[in-house]
C-alpha cells in the first residue's frame, strides 16, 4: 500500500513539519551557549530540507526525527560558528539521509551521527566535501563488504585510510 | 423496517479484495458515509501512531527513518493483520462497529493473536495433509506436500510482514484464484488440499496411478490436479452405469457417452452431470458436508468444459482414457477341464493330504486347466493361509484370471466385501504384494476374455 501521493492513509506532511520546527527552536536553549541558534524561519527551512532530502532519498520519517539529535551532537564542534551554522546543518542533513541509504540501514542513527561528528571535527577539519567524498564513502564501501564498524576506535579510520592508500599504490606499481 | 435497515449493510466483504481488505473496507465505508470524516481521521491518526511504533520496533529504536518501501510493507502488515481479524467477524456491521469503537492498536493486537492461532492450526493441518497424501508418482504433488510448505512455517514473519508467504507451492489445486496472501493463502491451500486428498482416498491408489499413467507418459513431471482427473472419470463411470470407483474409461466408453450427450441440450447436459455427481457422492459415502460441497462445486465447474468437449466431439480430451494398447482385450484359451470323476478324486486327495507341500505339488502336477484351478479353489481343498501359499506359487496370468473371475461378481474388486474363503484370502494376498504387481494383475483382469480351445 502507498503511504504517499494522496493515498487515504498518507502521512499528513504539514502536521509533522510544525512539530519538528517547534522542537528545533526549543533546542536553542542547549546550543546558544556555543553561540549557535536557529530562528523559526531557519528551523522551518531545515525541516523543509529534511523533507526534501527524505523524498529524494526515498525515505520516510516520523516526528522530528534526527534533526534535534543532529543539532545537539554538533553543537560543540570547533568548526561550527554563527556564520556557517544554518548552511552546515542543512548540508549535514543531506549527508545523513544519503548515507543511511548507502550504509543500507546497517548503521543506527546515533552511530552515523557520531561517525559524522568524529570525521567533521578531526580528519575532515570541518570540510563537508571531504567528509562526503572520502571518509563516509570509504566507510560505506566497507560496510557493504560486511565490515563491522562497531568495534572501531581512534585508529580505525586511519587504518582504513592507510589500507586504501596502500591498495592505490599497489595498483600504480 | 428501521431495524432491518440497521442490520443490513451495503458493504459486501466477500466482494472486497482479499489482499487489501481493510483499505477497501474503509474506503467503501467512507464512500457510503458509514464512516464520518471525524471517525476516518481518528482511524488515520491511530494507524500512523501504530506505524510509528512498528517502525521503531522494526529498527529496534535505532533509526527514526526507513526506506519508503519498508514503511509501506510495515503499513501493509498492519493493515493485513487488522483486516485478517475483521474478516473473522464475518458480519460487516460488526466490522464497522469494531473500527469505530475499538482502538486501532487493540484491533492490531487481536489480529496478531488471531494470526498466530491460524498459523498453529495450519501447521497441524499440514501434518494431516501429509498423513492423507496419496502415494502416487507426481513430483509437484509430492514435493509441495513434503518440502514445499514447510519453509512458510520456518520463515513466516507474522510480526512485521504477515502478508508474505515463503514456500515452494507448485502443485495446483482444482480451483485456486490465488487472491489471498500470507497465512490466509496457506490456510486456504491446506484446507483445499486436504479435501481433495480425502476425496481421492476413496479410490484405490493403484487406480489413480494408472489414471496418471494414462494421462501422460510423463505425468510425474506435469503440473496437473489429480483430484480433477479422478473426479471426471468417476462421474463418467456413473454416467456409464458403473461404480464411480472404477476409474478406467476406454475409447469405446467415450463413444457411448458422446452418443448419450449428443441428443441433449445444454441444460440437460448440466442436469445429467450434476445428477451423476450427486449419485457419485452417495455411492462413495461422502458424508462430510464440506467434502460434499467441494466435490459438487467442482463438478459444477466442469460443465462448460464438458459442453465444449461434447460439441467438438473430444470427450477423449475431457476424460483420461485408457491407452489404446492397454485397452485391447486379452483372449485366453482354456484347456479342456478334467472329467468329473477324475476331478472328484483329485479334490479328495488334496483334502486328505496333511502337508501343505503335498497339496501344492498335486495342484502343480495334476491341474491343467483354469476351470479346474477355480474348481479346486471353490472345493474347500485349502484352508486359511494355505490359499496364500497357493497364490504365491501362481504366475501373473493365473492370478489375473482369478481376479477376472471375481470381476464377474463385482467390478469394484479391491474394495468390495467378499464372503468366500478363497476370495478373502485372494484379497489378502493382493494387499501383501507390491503396487506394480497388483496393478498389473488388476489391469490385465479387466481385459481378459476367456474362450475354450
Amino acid at each position: 500500500m502507498e503511504l504517499t501521493n494522496g493515498h487515504f492513509l498518507s502521512i499528513p506532511g504539514t502536521f509533522i513539519a510544525q512539530d519538528a520546527t517547534r522542537q528545533l527552536v526549543v533546542c536553542n536553549r542547549a546550543t546558544e551557549k556555543y553561540g549557535l541558534t536557529l530562528t523559526e524561519k531557519e528551523a522551518a527551512e531545515l525541516v523543509e530540507t529534511r523533507n526534501q532530502v527524505l523524498s529524494e532519498q526515498g525515505r520516510i520519517e516520523f516526528g522530528g526525527g534526527i534533526l534535534t539529535k543532529l543539532v545537539l551532537i554538533f553543537r560543540n564542534s570547533p568548526y561550527l560558528y554563527k556564520q556557517n551554522y544554518t548552511q552546515t546543518l542543512n548540508e549535514l542533513v543531506e549527508l545523513f539521509y544519503y548515507f543511511k541509504n548507502e550504509f543500507m540501514d546497517r548503521i543506527s542513527d546515533d552511530d552515523l551521527l557520531l561517525c559524522m561528528k568524529e570525521c567533521f571535527d578531526t580528519r575532515c577539519e570541518g570540510s563537508i566535501e571531504l567528509m562526503e567524498g572520502r571518509e563516509l564513502e570509504r566507510l560505506a564501501r566497507h560496510i557493504r563488504y560486511g565490515l563491522d564498524y562497531h568495534n572501531r576506535d581512534e585508529s580505525y579510520f586511519h587504518e582504513m585510510g592507510q589500507n586504501e592508500e596502500d591498495e592505490e599504490e599497489d595498483e600504480d606499481d | 423496517m428501521t431495524d432491518f435497515l440497521a442490520n443490513t449493510s451495503p458493504i459486501r466483504p466477500e466482494l472486497l479484495d482479499k489482499e487489501h481488505f481493510l483499505e477497501e473496507f474503509i474506503q467503501k465505508a467512507v464512500q457510503l458515509h458509514l464512516l464520518s470524516e471525524h471517525e476516518t481521521e481518528n482511524i488515520q491518526l491511530q494507524f500512523l501512531h501504530l506505524l510509528q511504533e512498528r517502525i521503531k520496533k522494526y529498527t529496534k529504536g535505532e533509526s527514526s527513518s526507513v526506506r519508503v518501501e519498508t514503511a509501506e510493507k510495515l503499513a501493509g502488515g498492519i493493515f493485513y493483520t487488522v483486516g485478517f481479524y475483521l474478516k473473522s467477524l464475518s458480519e460487516p456491521q460488526k466490522m464497522l462497529s469494531m473500527l469505530k469503537e475499538v482502538p486501532f492498536a487493540e484491533l492490531y493486537m487481536k489480529g496478531q493473536k488471531y494470526l498466530l492461532s491460524e498459523v498453529e492450526a495450519a501447521e497441524k493441518k499440514l501434518q494431516t495433509v501429509k498423513e492423507t497424501a496419496l502415494n502416487v508418482d507426481n513430483i509437484a504433488y509430492k514435493d509441495t506436500i513434503e518440502k514445499g510448505l514447510e519453509p512458510f512455517f520456518k520463515s513466516y514473519n507474522f510480526e512485521f510482514f504477515p502478508q508474505d508467504a515463503d514456500g515452494s507451492i507448485d502443485y495446483p489445486l482444482y480451483s485456486d484464484k490465488m487472491d489471498s496472501t500470507g497465512i490466509e493463502y496457506i490456510g486456504f491451500y491446506l484446507n483445499h488440499l486436504l479435501v481433495e486428498n480425502r476425496f481421492c482416498r476413496k479410490f484405490e491408489e493403484n487406480d489413480i496411478q494408472t489414471l496418471l499413467d494414462n494421462f501422460h507418459d510423463n505425468a510425474a513431471d506435469y503440473l496437473i490436479n489429480i483430484f480433477c482427473l479422478v473426479l471426471k472419470n468417476a462421474i463418467a463411470s456413473v454416467l456409464l452405469k458403473r461404480s464411480p470407483r472404477r476409474l478406467e474409461i476406454e475409447p469405446e466408453d467415450c463413444k457411448r457417452l458422446q452418443t448419450q450427450f449428443l441428443s441433449l441440450n445444454k441444460t440437460q447436459i448440466r442436469n445429467v452431470l450434476m445428477r451423476s455427481a450427486n449419485q457419485m457422492t452417495a455411492e462413495l459415502g461422502l458424508s462430510d458436508p464440506a467434502l460434499q460441497r467441494y466435490v459438487l462445486e467442482a463438478a459444477e465447474g466442469l460443465i462448460a468444459e464438458l459442453m465444449n468437449a461434447v460439441q467438438k466431439q473430444s470427450l477423449k480430451g475431457f476424460l483420461t482414457v485408457t491407452k489404446e494398447e492397454q485397452a485391447a482385450p486379452l483372449t485366453f484359451f482354456d484347456r479342456e477341464p478334467m472329467k468329473d470323476g477324475a476331478f472328484r478324486e483329485l479334490t479328495e486327495e488334496i483334502r486328505s493330504s496333511r502337508q501343505l507341500s503335498d497339496k501344492l505339488s498335486l495342484v502343480k502336477s495334476d491341474v491343467r486347466s483354469f476351470e479346474d484351478l477355480m474348481g479346486i479353489l471353490k472345493a474347500d481343498c485349502f484352508f486359511n493361509e494355505e490359499y496364500g501359499a497357493l497364490y504365491r506359487r501362481l504366475g501373473i496370468w493365473e492370478l489375473s484370471l482369478i481376479a477376472s473371475e471375481m470381476l464377474q461378481e463385482n467390478d469394484t474388486i479391491p474394495s468390495a466385501v467378499w464372503d468366500k474363503e478363497w476370495q478373502i484370502q485372494f484379497m489378502r494376498y493382493l494387499g501383501s504384494i507390491k503396487n506394480t504387481r497388483r496393478t498389473k494383475i488388476l489391469t490385465s483382469a479387466r481385459r481378459i476374455r476367456r474362450q475354450y480351445s
